[in-house]
């Protein structure tokens, strides 16, 4: 059958009302953040695996669909591999407070340590952020996050990051880049990866061997 | 049991003990005063050191005491903790070598005279007193004693400026005459420090060690009754410089300063211009600029000789390299070769950097507050350990007799006596001048 000129055209129309329509259901995810505060002399930052500069201007923003910008982590349960934290409790790491002071950080013991988020049931996950201390200008060392059903993380494991380029933690290794510390976390896009399970894993930091959250939030929906 | 936080060593794991005890003959037992922020940065550079244990730590605030001891458990380490000094020196005796006193400026007089008179050599960090006739007391105290006590002007001992300005300005005289100094330290204003309340401590504790409420314990450096404040502070550090670079100290000075911002009691910012006679019995100037209020550049010196200059920091990225005086040296290579390959050859500096190809690399690793690094020969060492670390290391070379003192009383009290001036000169509006008699003891 021949297109006539008028199906033609009303095959193009059709075409661009399902790219807006596509395009009207992603957002600009929109982050709390705490209040600017990077005080003290400039460290001497030195590794060869570190994202450049932005000069000053903000990550761009991660883009989820509608509906999907909630926070779906507030008050989650929060397991750690150190059950001891020298410094704070892991119920912090969900509480919704992330400023950096003294009294809203955990610390947890030197060497490959982690931090996990149970969802309480499985959920859609379109975007995960994490801070850790940022008081001061830091770069956490092996930063990984994974997404899993599974509470142990040994089957069925995404893998959203790794900037554990020697793969000295262990967990394959990864070619992201590390990343200076600040207010704005460190946001991460999912991609709508479903796991009840959300595990960031670090090792040591710039200025000490101690691990370091301050919070955890997770994006998505039911 | 009379003190706290020795239940918990038990737990500790043997093979970790074996390994401390075996070096404890070559062990030094140091002990900390004062856990706020600095003390923390103490702590884990000592952790650091191998030849040395830190074995009590004292603080007026329990949580941080807390913080302390779970943090060394962590790494294996015991720490007893204590209250306050009094009762560490009493309690541990002959068990400590060393004190590093990390407490406000205020109090550090009283505190270096307690240790100096239990015996101790002591690590003090920022200056000796908050006056200058408590740090005269504290150096004839420690002469009588027969025991160090270190400054805590921490670049004297660091091996990035002992090469610029041993090797690099003094020995080989690379930049020429150097007529002029500059040195800055800038830091953005910073909300006061808070802690929630059930953290807090106790309106009596507070008023027992002279605080007036928590805020002025958390954040002194800005209140008048307990001291000049951290623009002082960081003026001293960079006028210690001054004074190192030309060996000699001022004979005059003329500064002001101001409180340009709200809510402060102390002044955040500081502008002196000190001048010296060199050993050439020529006069030079150095100028210190300290701003508690904006953050543009950060923290370095630049020493301007009529051949070169010299701009270096503590932070290597805002620091670290020689610059010829005239630009067009830079681009002739002959005249570039004629006079600066001798000390590449002898590795006082390091091959040219060039400028920046492309946004890409002049992007890469730069700090939004820092400025980039100007094109020049880059210095030859690196520092791969906590700023600290080595003037604390020194301090302990010291104690077993290894070297001497990078900042010894006597020259840590002359600093003093030369900042004492431009804080004199800025309240009172008008130029300093300093006679030999003010820096000695």
């Amino acid at each position: 059958m021949r297109l006539t000129g008028m199906m033609l055209a009303a095959f193009v129309a059709g075409l661009a009302v399902a790219a807006g329509a596509q395009d009207a259901t992603k957002v600009q995810l929109k982050i709390a953040l705490p209040k600017p505060q990077f005080t003290g002399t400039p460290k001497d930052i030195r590794s060869p695996n570190l994202e450049p500069s932005r000069g000053g201007k903000p990550r761009p923003a991660v883009e989820v669909p509608a509906g999907a910008d909630k926070v779906i982590s507030k008050d989650c349960k929060v397991t750690s591999s150190d059950p001891e934290p020298i410094i704070g409790e892991l119920a912090f790491i969900t509480d919704g407070d992330k400023e950096h002071d003294a009294s809203t950080y955990v610390e947890l013991g030197p060497g490959t340590q982690w931090v996990q988020v149970d969802l309480g049931k499985e959920k859609e996950i379109y975007a995960a952020c994490v801070w850790h201390y940022h008081g001061e200008e830091r770069v956490y060392r092996d930063v990984v996050c994974q997404i899993s059903n599974d509470r142990d993380f040994i089957d069925g494991v995404v893998n959203v990051f790794n900037n554990d380029h020697d793969n000295s933690s262990a967990l394959g290794g990864g070619q992201d880049k590390e990343y200076r510390e600040s207010r704005e976390g460190r946001p991460f896009a999912v991609n709508g990866v479903k796991g009840r399970y959300v595990r960031f894993t670090s090792k040591g930091n710039t200025s000490n061997e101690m691990n370091h959250y301050i919070e955890v939030e997770v994006y998505g929906r039911e | 049991m009379n003190h706290m936080g020795t239940v918990g060593s038990a737990a500790l794991p043997v093979f970790r003990n074996l390994a401390r005890e075996a070096r404890i003959d070559r062990c030094l037992a140091v002990a900390l005063v004062g856990y706020g922020r600095r003390g923390e940065e103490l702590a884990h550079v000592l952790t650091r050191i191998p030849e040395v244990r830190v074995t009590a730590a004292a603080d007026i605030w329990p949580w941080r005491l807390e913080q302390a001891r779970e943090r060394l458990r962590a790494l294996g380490l015991a720490l007893r903790t204590y209250g306050g000094l009094d009762e560490l020196l009493a309690a541990e005796g002959a068990g400590v070598d060393a004190v590093i006193v990390a407490t406000p400026d205020w109090l550090h007089a009283g505190q270096v005279t307690a240790c100096l008179k239990a015996g101790k050599h002591v690590y003090c960090e920022g200056e000796l007193a908050s006056s200058l006739a408590k740090a005269r007391e504290l150096v004839l105290l420690a002469r009588e004693k027969k025991r160090l006590v270190q400054g805590g002007h921490q670049r004297r001992s660091n091996p990035r400026y002992i090469h610029a300005f041993e090797i690099v300005c003094q020995k080989t005289k690379a930049l020429g005459r150097v007529t002029h100094a500059y040195a800055q330290w800038h830091r953005a204003a910073a909300p006061f420090y808070v802690v929630p309340q059930r953290f807090a401590l106790t309106t009596s504790a507070l008023e027992a060690n002279g605080y007036e409420n928590m805020e002025q314990f958390l954040n002194w450096e800005w209140f008048r009754r307990y001291g000049l404040g951290s623009v002082a502070a960081l003026a001293g550090q960079k006028l210690d410089l001054l004074r190192w670079f030309w060996r000699a100290e001022p004979v005059s000075v003329t500064a002001i300063g101001g409180y340009d911002s709200k809510g402060r009691e102390n002044a955040d910012s500081l502008m002196a211009i000190f001048t010296f006679v060199n050993s050439e019995q020529e006069t030079v100037r150095g100028y210190v600029q300290i701003l508690e209020n904006v953050s543009r550049g950060a923290s370095y010196e630049q020493f301007m000789g009529e051949n070169a200059a010299l701009t270096i920091s503590e932070i290597a990225i805002c620091g670290d390299a020689v610059q010829p005086e005239e630009e067009r040296i830079l681009k002739d290579p002959v005249a570039r070769a004629a006079l600066w390959n001798p000390h590449i050859y002898a590795r006082r500096i390091l091959p040219l950097r060039e400028p920046p190809k492309s946004p890409e690399e002049e992007a890469a690793n730069v700090d939004v507050r820092v400025t980039k690094n100007v094109p020049g020969w880059p210095l030859p060492v690196r520092l791969d350990k906590p700023a600290l670390q080595p003037h604390l290391e020194n301090f302990f070379a010291a104690i077993r007799g290894e070297t001497v003192l990078s900042d010894p009383a006597e020259r840590a009290f002359a600093n003093l006596a030369a900042l004492d001036g431009a804080v004199r000169s800025a309240a009172l509006r008008c130029p300093v001048d300093f006679t030999p008699q003010d820096f000695a003891v």
